[in-house]
């Protein structure tokens, strides 16, 4: 997990306002991780609803 | 197990049309949830770009997750512009006792803004020991997280990104390997993401399987517009 401080233009469109400029644990942008959403597991070509690529 | 994987891709020039969208590029371990599913970590580095309204946000960054380290490098230090070709590596090492100790570099060729840099991670020891069970290279959307609930963010189009040198290192009691993506030495899997509004398809590996392209494509009716 990365943060990013609450001043983006993300800031505004997906996030908690109220949750500005806190601690760095308290939004994060993050890649890959804690947002399960696949499938094809069988099939070995997995779908997934956020990223894109190959693994080994 | 993997113990480092690296890659270098090129970054997209985005054709940011509105709204806030985001896309990130990077190579990564551990992040491979599909096929284990009990790893619950990722080491990983790359780049962001992003769209915030019609203008582009382009920075690098690395991770470990979910206990950190996490870094934005400073873009005035280290900018990041669509043309750059990014170069990055995770490596895992044993410091004392063999404890897990990873090193995370990146690298800007400076083709787009003129300016280069590298820049290599503080050795970083994890809270506590990662599986080590996937190398990836991946293009994606990433998610905003608070502590209640995360988020994917609207893919940018990227148009398509092309990653190549993608190699890995892979170590058992008796043998070290280093290949490609391709190698006999391990198993791949492409992972297309899928969205209501977009979708982001790797191509065939290229190049004895050190190379392929991640393409971007709209689905139709579906705009990309957050308000």
């Amino acid at each position: 997990m990365r943060a990013r401080m609450m001043t983006s233009a993300f800031a505004l469109g997906f996030a908690v306002v109220g949750l500005a400029i806190g601690p760095a644990t308290a939004t994060a942008i993050v890649h890959g991780a804690g947002v399960p959403a696949a499938s094809g597991l069988l099939s070995h070509t997995s779908t997934s609803t956020n990223w894109s690529g190959y693994a080994v | 197990m993997f113990t480092s994987v690296s890659g270098t891709w090129t970054q997209p020039a985005l054709n940011c049309s509105g709204g806030s969208l985001a896309s990130a590029y990077w190579v990564g371990l551990d992040g491979d949830t599909f096929d284990v599913p009990t790893s619950t970590t990722v080491e990983q580095i790359g780049t962001e770009a992003d769209c915030i309204g019609r203008n582009t946000s382009d920075y690098a960054w690395y991770s470990l997750y979910p206990g950190g380290p996490n870094a934005n490098l400073s873009p005035s230090a280290y900018p990041v512009a669509a043309g750059d070709t990014i170069s990055a590596s995770v490596v895992e090492s044993k410091g004392p006792g063999g404890a897990q100790e990873f090193t995370l570099t990146i690298s800007d060729d400076g083709t787009g803004n003129g300016t280069s840099w590298n820049y290599e991670s503080p050795t970083i020891s994890p809270s506590s020991p990662v599986q080590l069970a996937s190398a990836e290279w991946i293009a994606e959307a990433p998610s905003f997280c608070t502590p209640a609930r995360c988020r994917t963010l609207s893919l940018a189009d990227f148009g398509a990104v092309t990653f190549s040198n993608a190699s890995a290192t892979a170590v058992s009691t008796t043998t070290t390997t280093i290949d490609s993506i391709s190698s006999s030495s391990w198993r791949h899997d492409p992972i297309t993401m899928v969205t209501p509004s977009a979708t982001a398809s790797p191509g065939p590996l290229l190049s004895s399987g050190y190379s392929f392209t991640v393409t971007y494509a709209s689905v139709s009716g579906h705009g990309h517009s957050h308000h």
